[in-house]
């Protein structure tokens, strides 16, 4: 099983990242090679092996129903890189 | 000796007897960091100005006989990939260059409330991906003692920053080593907490089922006094166990005739450097000779657990690399350059009359998530941002998790 530089290319696309031929080059290679490497737990029979999802099963961590203070909309605002009233701004999606 | 040279629980008994004043220390630690750090670039940032108003207030309090916590002024280096309450935090990334976190994390909240003084922000490979703390993008941090090396990371600049005596305590952050690794590259103590042990909120996320907030100082004592002050149940963090926390500066001076140590057969293989396996080799016979019992056991799967992490790791770094995408917070590529840059394509494809390239064109948010990342992440979170996802792995982490616990008459069960 090998990965192609069009699949990475594809990767990258839905990850919404923008590499240059050079880095799409490199991260294929790399990636390559990662895959390659994790390719040896083909070796393990996990059938019938129940699913782990975190090394301490903690499970159904419920909260009080109860009204808490939360953070000032003005104070969350304060990072957005573009902002308009209390709303974030962003490139126009439709109408283009 | 001189103030910077002392571990933090003799600081502690120190202060508490009233013969140094938090001030001093600090400001002890303070010149230290002036003097040293322009070679070593341990920190990011240092909060000269903050950290002796604190210290002060301890003076005050303790001259008062009034209530002082748990570490009485006792300076404490926070890696940059936990929130600190209107105080930059970077994760060594351009993309956070900015951020000021509206809210402290747990962990920080635990350490105002016990009156550590917190004297900077410290280094790290970016977003916590790297082991060398050369992957900041800053600078790199160098290894106090010896300057051509590197310190180890992700936490290179915590480890780094005690070993150097520019801090007595210092807290990184553990996925895949991120502690463990520097502490051993810089001859500090340094430890991950079992997870569950600390909480996890308002650190930044890497890998969220790996991730944990833990101690680096300069003895076990120090480390056993600072994690007393991190542990412990916090509801903001639903994975975080609610189970009481030991006194570990009292366990610590237990003797050790009632532990047994596990030594793993299969990490003592081919690929062990012999100066590493000396060093365990002889720690092994010191807790030997301090009453412990040392039994080889068997992890037959461990083999399979690095390409397991590269399973794991990468998947979740992918979902918690989500959110930076120039919307909410940290950087935003230049939108201006953006448009005339998705006009010129436009107007190409039409010329050449590609109507497939023009269907395939980004709109225009598309392409302002795609170059905010491609100019905010460094190459490492790119590659783990493209990481990908497999069930597969899941059922491999029991298997490895089973290997641990053994049948019942394995000796790998205590």
């Amino acid at each position: 099983m090998s990965l192609s530089r069009e699949e990475v290319e594809k990767v990258a696309l839905l990850g919404r990242l923008r590499l240059s031929a050079e880095e799409l080059d490199r991260m294929t290679s790399q990636l390559r090679q990662i895959v390659d490497y994790v390719a040896q737990l083909r070796e393990l029979d996990t059938e019938g092996v129940e699913p782990m999802a975190h090394a301490v099963e903690i499970r159904n961590v419920f909260a009080a129903d109860a009204v808490q203070p939360s953070f000032d909309r003005e104070q969350v605002l304060a990072n957005a890189p573009k902002r308009d009233d209390a709303c974030y701004r962003v490139p126009a999606v439709l109408g283009e | 000796m001189s103030l910077t040279e002392r571990t933090a629980t003799e600081l502690l008994r120190d202060l508490n007897a009233g013969a140094v004043t938090a001030v001093e220390v600090t400001r002890a630690f303070l010149d230290r960091i002036e003097r040293r750090d322009s070679m070593l670039r341990a920190f990011l940032r240092v909060h000269s100005d903050t950290a002796l108003a604190s210290a002060a207030d301890v003076d005050r309090r303790r001259a008062a006989r009034k209530p002082v916590g748990r570490l009485g002024g006792l300076p404490v280096a926070v890696k940059d990939v936990i929130c600190t309450r209107g105080e930059r935090t970077t994760c060594a990334s351009r993309m956070l260059e900015n951020f000021l976190p509206p809210y402290d994390a747990t962990v920080i909240e635990r350490l105002r409330a016990a009156d550590a003084v917190l004297i900077g922000k410290t280094n790290m490979d970016e977003f916590a991906m790297g082991s060398t703390t050369e992957n900041s993008c800053f600078f790199p941090t160098r290894n106090p003692w010896d300057l051509d090396r590197v310190p180890g990371g992700s936490s290179g600049g915590a480890a780094a920053c005690v070993a150097a005596q520019l801090a007595p305590l210092s807290i990184g952050s553990d996925t895949g080593g991120s502690i463990r690794q520097p502490a051993a590259f810089c001859g500090v103590t340094g430890m991950k907490p079992t997870y569950g042990r600390v909480s996890r909120y308002g650190l930044v996320a890497f890998a969220s089922s790996l991730d944990q907030i833990g101690p680096l100082a300069r003895s076990a004592e120090d480390v056993a006094l600072l994690l007393e002050v991190l542990a412990g149940h916090d509801p903001r963090d639903s994975t975080c166990a609610n189970v009481p926390v030991p006194a570990y500066t009292t366990t610590i001076a237990q003797p050790l005739d009632r532990l047994r140590l596990g030594l793993v057969r299969e990490h003592f293989g081919a690929g062990l450097d012999a100066e590493v396996e000396a060093a365990v080799r002889a720690a092994v016979r010191v807790y030997e000779s301090l009453g412990a019992r040392v039994r080889e056991v068997s992890m037959p799967h461990s083999r399979y657990a690095i390409a397991t992490y590269y399973i794991i790791a990468p998947c979740e770094a992918s979902s918690n690399l989500a959110r930076y995408d120039g919307v909410h917070y940290g950087y935003r590529t230049d939108e201006r350059t953006m448009l005339a840059e998705l006009q010129t394509e436009r107007k190409q494809l039409e010329a050449a009359g590609d109507a497939r390239g023009l269907d395939d064109l980004d709109s225009a948010l598309v392409r302002l998530y795609r170059r905010t990342r491609a100019e905010g992440f460094g190459a490492e979170e790119a590659a783990h941002y493209a990481g990908y996802v497999c069930a597969e792995c899941r059922l491999l982490r029991r298997l490895l998790l089973e290997s641990t616990q053994g049948a019942p008459s394995d000796p790998w069960r205590f």
